[in-house]
């Protein structure tokens, strides 16, 4: 079924797929009854871009391309969080 | 609880079939429905477009139309043209950017309304004008960064009228793009205190349904009706933009 997607878009489907239910399976928890586990869902929910486009960063070497602007974003990224914190 | 998990599936559901956060629909909706203050709304908002767009991009990824390699190159552009615009914000007027954004908005929004009658879906492949990526990307994070908006409403335009990609997968590539540009965003938010945790938590999990649907069954939707769908979108925030330049708030 995969063999039409290439390796970045199959590595990004996956970590925003585990991602996204990690959060609403943390969040759900959460409301039902564990207050807590509501902040951590949030965190992983925000989280899950960051680690898809850290996968295309780390495990792209096919990509080049890809990967250059997976680092520059990522470095753009933290320069925003640092001058806005 | 319910308020926030309707307000979440609508506008999860709206913002994954336009490509756009969804934040038009969360900001009100959180304010008047769920009584939030305004900062709180704005947070939580954003923390919800992010997850918009993770649960919406998986699925456009398994049906192969969102462009990554495009999607990625613009992402770069347009989170630069953001934090320089962040950098510069205080001390630029904000109301003839409000009214020039605004006749911007109502012009974009006639050139996207349809002509012809619609496809269901668009072509695998497409040739991207690549020359106006670096220009359109910096230009569209600016403006979001200047006026505070999310970059869906114009990322799809510039995708789709500048760069020559089809409706439906400048709609699958621009919900793939605001995720990393709301993030950084939405991560300030959330180490203020601005984001109402448990009012977020009950959002993103009715985000998480509404974009997830809208994203599995919207591709059967006559893409000529969502195409004027977005142009009405468009003028709407252009007639809110033009209001606010008016009243000087």
């Amino acid at each position: 079924m995969d063999s039409a997607h290439s390796q970045p878009e199959i590595r990004v489907r996956l970590v925003l797929q585990v991602g996204q239910v990690a959060a609403g399976v943390l969040v759900l928890v959460g409301l039902i009854g564990f207050r807590p586990m509501v902040m951590w869902g949030l965190l992983v929910a925000l989280g899950t871009p960051l680690a898809a486009l850290g996968a295309v960063a780390l495990t792209g070497h096919q990509t080049p391309r890809l990967r250059l602007f997976a680092v520059l974003t990522a470095a753009t990224l933290l320069l925003g969080v640092l001058l806005a914190g | 609880m319910l308020t926030f998990l309707v307000i979440g599936f609508t506008a999860g559901g709206i913002g994954a079939l336009l490509g756009v956060g969804g934040g038009i629909i969360l900001v009100p909706g959180l304010i008047l429905a769920g009584g939030l203050p305004f900062t709180s709304a704005v947070g939580t908002s954003l923390v919800c477009i992010v997850a918009t767009s993770s649960t919406a991009t998986a699925e456009y990824l398994r049906q192969q139309r969102v462009d990554l390699g495009l999607g990625l190159e613009m992402q770069w552009y347009t989170v630069l043209g953001a934090v320089a615009a962040s950098l510069v914000a205080a001390s630029i007027p904000a109301q003839p950017l409000y009214a020039a954004f605004a006749i911007l908005l109502a012009v974009t929004a006639v050139r996207m309304w349809p002509r012809t009658p619609g496809r269901t879906s668009g072509p695998t492949t497409h040739v991207v004008d690549r020359r106006w990526v670096a220009g359109a990307g910096v230009g569209a994070g600016s403006v979001a960064g200047l006026l505070g908006i999310g970059g869906g409403i114009l990322n799809v335009p510039i995708l789709h009228l500048m760069l020559g990609v089809p409706f439906d997968r400048a709609v699958a590539t621009s919900v793939y793009i605001i995720g990393i540009t709301v993030a950084s965003g939405s991560a300030v938010y959330l180490m203020r205190g601005d984001v109402e945790i448990g009012a977020a938590g009950a959002t993103l999990l009715g985000v998480m349904v509404g974009a997830a649907l809208a994203a599995r069954w919207g591709r059967q939707l006559n893409q000529r009706a969502v195409k004027m769908a977005f142009a009405l979108l468009l003028l709407y925030v252009a007639a809110r933009m033009a209001e606010t330049a008016v009243s000087g708030g």
